[in-house]
């Protein structure tokens, strides 16, 4: 009896549950879409395009020429259909003092640039080869694809925010609300999110997966980012990564991190 | 009128339900249950409001994402602690003074394992999809051995309370064997959670496990002295030797106060000392020694260590109930100020160096409210249906 009581228990839970999603201005479709069989039949946009074989992903970053414009910032929240009230930017730019890598004393909240003694630290996700939100998602929602990008899957995101607080980089957020896109500027190769999940930089996987670069290096105007194949010897990242001094963000926390800084 | 509220007990597999109960109580009952079940109603209509519109309706952000509903979990947890724990002991250490609280601690433990999940679930962007846990459990992941240690927990509180209503005395040994290191377990594993953040220095510490289970007992001992002491008033449950059982209790407190302030030091040492403090530490801890929540830090300090531990120790005020039920009091509102520095000191400071001041809205109280009501709602009609009776060894 003790075992049928949980069982009424955790049924009478289960349909409080689906009665408050239901209620709650989901609709019947987002309902349905979530249950357990029918969530692995919706098609994902970590497939499609799926992952070059081969290929391993990574950006170098000069601090020597960036000059702290946040165009990057900018032009990634239009590429990637941030919700543009959802206080969410992937790339976070640093205004850091002169002779110094504290980015505890840095400025997120700068409103001219450049200037003459500061200078320019971009910072987003460092795709980690060791990335601690993957390892701390206690339901696998998030993992390590095999051309190095970390993706979230919104269908399967419980929303318990443990791989944020897990990221030394700060590069993960929230959808504290459902992302507000005006409808003749959404990229339609990018899922608009769902409320109440994480989501991250992807390395705009739905360009670089058929051959383009990531917006955030197309658009700057100083040419500050180079993104490209490490797995490949010859590509000009490697030859960079190569013959340039180059440093990673909190190395010592042992991420492994993959966007690399040149200056 | 008089005939419907006469409803006979109901046997489920050997416990005794007594049903009629819940209709049958004096105006205090009525008016007590009545403002409970407001105040449960208000928070779960503060709580739909926030599934409906978004964790917007909160003070969380994302540099503090975590809040106020994570501070009350493990507070929560920790309550769960104390019940359970003087289960056990009495009938691991042969604690025979405290046997008239088995039932009582047993279901506190319950109530507040089933109000941390509670906590924990209105934490969840997404609680229908509550199955993942189960689909794609990630075993490298500490949230997910918290949220089995939980329900494992729970589902133990149950079987215990169980074998103690059908009175079966000899599986309580055993199932105390189980319980306690149960109780330890599910503690350390809310502190790790925590302590093996290394993205956020203030937590990334190994005191913390220690620190949450030494809290756990110091609050959950006060809050069954709490409860010890309010039950002969209020209701048919009367123990023949209260006194005896609080100043029983009083013990355990004496030793756990200064282990709990202990630990708490060991950690602030850690990140003032001159030469041992980084500046990510400083910063964090800025916050609790001399910024905004400095209240929490020193009100902490002040309500659940000095002034319980003087009156446990004086010869003046340790042997008066009045004295140790002021104590009591102190120490549960103590610990929940803990509570809130120990998630708020590694929230507050982003990785990337931002710090943010949280402030929690009123409709994320009224959920706290409301989830609180439910718990004292729970404890109240448990202990009306169920045969309270102390259990014969």
């Amino acid at each position: 009896m003790i075992y049928m009581d949980i069982t009424r228990r955790n049924f009478l839970k289960l349909s409080g549950m689906s009665g408050a999603a239901l209620l709650s201005g989901r609709t019947l479709t987002d309902v349905a879409s979530n249950l357990p069989w029918n969530v692995e039949k919706v098609g994902k946009y970590y497939d499609d395009p799926a992952p070059v074989e081969g290929v391993h992903y990574a950006m170098a970053i000069d601090t020597q020429t960036c000059i702290g414009c946040r165009r990057c910032m900018y032009a990634c929240i239009k590429e990637n259909n941030i919700g543009r009230t959802s206080g969410i930017q992937y790339i976070r730019l640093l205004e850091m003092e002169e002779s110094s890598f504290d980015l505890l004393h840095s400025n997120q909240y700068y409103t001219e640039a450049p200037k003459e003694d500061k200078w320019y630290l971009p910072a987003h996700c460092n795709q980690c080869n060791n990335p601690p939100c993957v390892q701390a998602c206690p339901v696998k929602a998030t993992w390590k694809q095999d051309d190095g990008v970390v993706i979230v899957d919104y269908d399967r995101c419980l929303g318990c925010r443990m791989c944020m607080i897990n990221c030394p980089y700060w590069a993960r957020k929230f959808n504290w609300i459902k992302p507000e896109v005006p409808e003749d500027e959404i990229n339609p190769d990018v899922p608009i999110r769902p409320i109440g999940v994480v989501e991250k930089c992807t390395f705009c996987l739905h360009r670089t997966r058929k051959g383009l670069t990531t917006k955030c290096t197309e658009v700057c105007p100083v040419g500050a980012r180079k993104f490209g194949n490490i797995a490949d010897p010859d590509s000009e990242i490697s030859y960079l990564l190569r013959t340039r001094r180059v440093t990673v963000l909190k190395e010592d926390l042992g991420t492994e991190p993959q966007v690399y800084y040149v200056g | 009128m008089k005939k419907m509220l006469n409803i006979k007990p109901i046997n489920v597999l050997g416990v005794e339900i007594r049903l009629g109960k819940l209709f049958n109580g004096s105006k205090l009952y009525y008016g007590w249950v009545t403002l409970l079940l407001l105040l449960v109603l208000s928070g779960f209509y503060a709580y739909y409001t926030q599934l409906s519109q978004g964790f917007i309706v909160t003070g969380s952000r994302n540099v503090v994402s975590w809040s106020l509903y994570i501070i009350n979990f493990i507070y929560f947890v920790g309550l769960a602690a104390g019940g359970l724990i003087v289960a056990s002991s009495v009938e691991l250490f042969g604690v025979k003074k405290l046997s008239p609280l088995l039932k009582v601690g047993v279901i506190q433990a319950f109530v507040c394992a089933v109000t941390a999940m509670a906590f924990v679930t209105a934490d969840l962007g997404h609680p229908e999809r509550f199955y993942r846990f189960f689909m794609s459990p990630n075993p490298s992941s500490m949230m997910f051995y918290d949220f089995m240690i939980l329900g494992g927990y729970t589902m133990l509180c149950s079987v215990d309370l169980y074998a103690l209503l059908t009175n079966r005395t000899k599986y309580l040994y055993p199932l105390a064997a189980i319980s306690l290191p149960a109780a330890i377990s599910v503690h350390s594993i809310t502190g790790w959670v925590f302590g093996l953040v290394k993205s956020r220095p203030s937590w990334f510490s190994a005191i913390m496990a220690p620190l949450f289970i030494s809290s756990a007992i110091t609050s959950g001992l006060a809050l069954l002295i709490l409860i010890t002491l309010i039950l002969p008033k209020f209701t048919d449950i009367k123990f023949e030797d209260t006194q005896g059982i609080v100043m029983t209790l009083r013990k355990a407190l004496t030793i756990a106060i200064p282990v709990d302030v202990f630990f708490l030091l060991n950690e602030i040492l850690m990140v003032t000392w001159p030469y041992a403090s980084k500046p990510e530490h400083h910063l964090g801890m800025n916050f609790i020694l001399n910024g905004p929540y400095a209240f929490s830090l020193y009100g902490e300090i002040i309500l659940s260590a000095v002034i319980p531990f003087i009156i446990v120790l004086h010869p003046r005020t340790r042997n008066s109930i009045k004295w140790i039920a002021a104590a009591s009091v102190l120490v549960v509102v103590g610990i929940f100020l803990k509570r809130i520095f120990l998630v708020l000191v590694g929230m507050s400071i982003s990785p990337l160096g931002e710090l943010v001041v949280y402030i929690p809205t009123i409709l994320e109280l009224n959920v706290m409210v409301g989830f609180w009501a439910m718990a004292v709602l729970m404890f109240t009609l448990m202990i009306r249906i169920f045969n309270m009776d102390p259990v014969k060894h």
